[in-house]
């Protein structure tokens, strides 16, 4: 109790504001719910895509060299090489994707081996949005050191909505769904 | 008859110089956001408005979050085609109780984010986040990424559409930086490539990171005392109950199954979490320079913003009796008690941490023996500056004749720059004839005795305006005070009569209506 009657006033809300509080939280959980799963258009409805990915080794092509009998003889026995004249080292040569769909070129894209000495593999992805239908498409890996290609020619059928992938694999090469 | 000093008047705490242009932008906005502020207030009442419990709020929600997470965990499988289906089992578990708890998971997620962003802003905008107040500002921050993280892994377990453009869009930003050598992105492009290992550290990282944010709100709360973490109780149940409702007549739900070959279409986005998708349309690398722009630009906040020195608080030990109130009513824990080095009649004494300390004042109002400077001002300035303030109205009173306006003094504290328009040279005030207004930091830094003595020194009223108790500037600078003056806490107030002291209670905008009740209270002097 106050020793001074009056000096502070009572702050205890009144039922009408306790219902404003009340229809204040009805409302925040209204916009909880609503903006929790509002729609987004990610993309256009009817829409189709073609999705490519691969994972290819190219050759080496420049700083090759052969491990010599005395480094040989300093590794472990397990990480010993069952051919030493195959080149262990070096930078590898980049890779050339060329797309076309339908007979006209679509895409075409160098990719740089990974690593900071650029001998690791080469990876990609990439997206092409196609109008949905039936297209003849064409794809062409090329080892730009080597100049070995793996080519690929198939019509695939682009339902609405789909995205088909296609997908090469070192040792395995092209594959679609 | 006695001349005032104006030198002594304006010593104590003198109005302060213009503030720069940036500083003044922030005010503004400031204004703007406590006018919505009290009109949540009028329609709700200030004890009750969630503006002002927003920390607490959050807090609530991810206990919330938490103790629902762990029911969902028992039933929780991994694998692209397990975790949804799952899922899709929890909503489906008889009586519904598995969608309720799913779906207070969620609702209470995006409560504990929204309530920590409105907190932050608040923060921000009511100038409360920089000096000793910069840990607070970035642990804060801290804790908002590290709920969004968790919350966005939460999203990532369900694995439907809405996961999938998230792993992807996470993927093509993360893939821009040199730490990864395979692309992310394409573990995503089918679903047998992805491995249940995959889900395990997902998992692992939404279960452990809430022990993060445990640490980190230590951390944020380390420099308050008393810190409070659930709202009051009547605001604890209404938002418990409101997210029961959201959840009863909107279950949260699950997109269709994540399928790498079906594009998402139209998918349904928390907005709370991933309100940047529209943004990863543009090149990953200037999504980062966005992220890298802004998560600098508010870290660096506190610095960039920053006000005028604080005047912090000293004890003067020579007074000082160790009586220990100043230590109990410090909302920062900056005071602690020490064994008195040299000896003497009391056994410890109050020290001040300057990192600590915030300028309040409330030590001051709580100390008996006036041992405490503020900016190296003992309280017998302040209770001068008073005395001259008043012998000045009473003086223009008595030039003025009979029929002059009773002498009111006005104490005021966050009002102070909304007030600084009406304001004359010696603190008299345009609108309310016989007032004198007196700023302080904080009116917490009231003591009782000072009230007192500003009767004795010939003013009718003492009217002290504060700021909202829930929204005290120095977190509990009002409460300790009506506390003081209702007799609650020492010291108190006791030698006044009735009528002549009133305590109110005000937004720094609400200034209109300090003006009619100073005029009411006025009116009703005894």
């Amino acid at each position: 109790m106050s020793a001074v009657p009056g000096v502070v006033p009572s702050r205890r809300p009144g039922p009408l504001r306790v219902s404003g509080f009340v229809a204040v939280l009805v409302a925040v959980s209204w916009a909880l719910g609503a903006f929790s799963a509002w729609p987004w258009t990610v993309t256009a409805p009817g829409s189709a895509r073609l999705r490519i990915s691969l994972r290819h080794v190219t050759g080496f092509h420049a700083d090759v060299r052969t491990r010599s009998a005395e480094e040989l003889a300093k590794l472990p026995a397990h990480m010993r090489p069952k051919d030493a004249s195959v080149p262990v080292t070096g930078r590898r040569a980049d890779a050339v994707l060329s797309v076309r769909v339908d007979g006209r070129p679509a895409l075409t894209r160098t990719y740089r081996p990974t690593g900071l000495r650029r001998n690791g593999p080469v990876y990609a992805y990439e997206e092409l949005a196609l109008a949905p239908g039936r297209h003849v498409v064409g794809l062409t890996l090329t080892d730009a050191g080597s100049g070995r290609a793996w080519p690929l020619d198939t019509a695939i059928e682009f339902a609405p909505g789909r995205a088909p992938l296609v997908e090469f694999v070192a040792g395995a090469g092209w594959h679609s769904d | 008859m006695f001349q005032p000093d104006p030198a002594l008047a304006l010593t104590a705490f003198p109005p302060r110089p213009r503030e720069r242009a940036h500083r003044r932008v922030l005010h503004a906005a400031g204004a703007l956001y406590q006018w919505l502020e009290v009109a949540l207030d009028r329609l709700v009442s200030a004890p009750l408005n969630p503006l002002y419990h927003t920390g607490t709020i959050a807090v609530f929600s991810l206990a919330v979050a938490t103790v629902t997470g762990i029911y969902l965990f028992l039933f929780y499988r991994v694998g692209t085609a397990a975790a949804h289906a799952s899922i899709e089992g929890i909503m489906a578990q008889p009586l519904g109780i598995g969608a309720l708890m799913r779906s207070l998971h969620r609702y209470s997620s995006d409560a504990a984010l929204l309530a920590a962003a409105l907190h932050g802003g608040k923060m921000l905008l009511n100038d409360r986040f920089w000096g000793p107040r910069w840990i607070g500002w970035v642990t804060g921050l801290s804790l908002m990424a590290l709920v969004w993280i968790t919350g966005a892994t939460g999203y990532w377990l369900v694995w439907d559409a809405q996961a999938l453009v998230l792993s992807v869009t996470t993927a093509r930003f993360l893939d821009v930086t040199p730490f990864f050598t395979e692309p992310i992105v394409q573990t995503f492009v089918r679903n047998d490539a992805i491995q249940k290992f995959l889900f395990f550290i997902v998992l692992f990282i939404h279960i452990t990171i809430p022990l993060l944010i445990g640490a980190m709100y230590w951390l944020h709360v380390m420099r308050l005392a008393r810190a409070r973490f659930f709202p009051p109780r009547v605001v604890l149940w209404v938002t418990g109950a409101a997210l029961i409702v959201a959840s009863l007549l909107r279950p949260a739900l699950s997109g269709p199954a994540a399928d790498p070959a079906v594009l998402p279409g139209a998918v349904p986005v928390d907005w709370f979490y991933f309100p940047y998708f529209p943004l990863t349309r543009l090149d990953p690398r200037t999504g980062w320079a966005l992220v890298a722009g802004t998560g600098a630009l508010v870290v660096s906040l506190p610095w960039l913003l920053r006000g005028r020195e604080l005047p912090r608080a000293t004890v003067e030990t020579v007074a000082c009796t160790g009586c220990t109130r100043c230590y109990k009513d410090c909302p920062y824990d900056a005071i602690i008690m020490v064994p008195r080095a040299e000896g003497g009649r009391y056994r410890t004494e109050a020290v001040v941490n300057p990192a600590r300390c915030v300028g309040c004042g409330i030590c001051v109002g709580a100390c008996d023996s006036a041992g405490i400077l503020l900016g190296g001002e003992p309280a017998r300035v302040l209770t001068g500056a008073v005395t001259s303030r008043i012998v000045a109205v009473r003086n223009a009173q008595a030039r003025a004749g009979a029929g002059a306006a009773r002498p009111v003094l006005v104490f005021a504290c966050r009002l102070m720059p909304h007030l600084e328009g009406r304001l004359g040279a010696d603190g008299t005030l345009a609108g309310v004839p016989g007032a004198t207004v007196v700023g302080l930091p904080c009116v917490g830094m009231l003591h009782p005795e000072m009230l007192e003595g500003a009767l004795a020194a010939g003013a009718d009223g003492v009217y002290v305006a504060g700021c909202v108790p829930e929204d005290c500037q120095a977190r509990e600078g009002s409460a300790l005070l009506a506390e003081r003056l209702a007799g609650r806490r020492l010291p108190k107030l006791e030698h006044v009569a009735p009528g002549r002291v009133r305590l109110d209670w005000y937004s720094p905008v609400e200034v209109r209506r300090l003006l009619g009740d100073l005029r009411a209270f006025q009116r009703a002097l005894p």
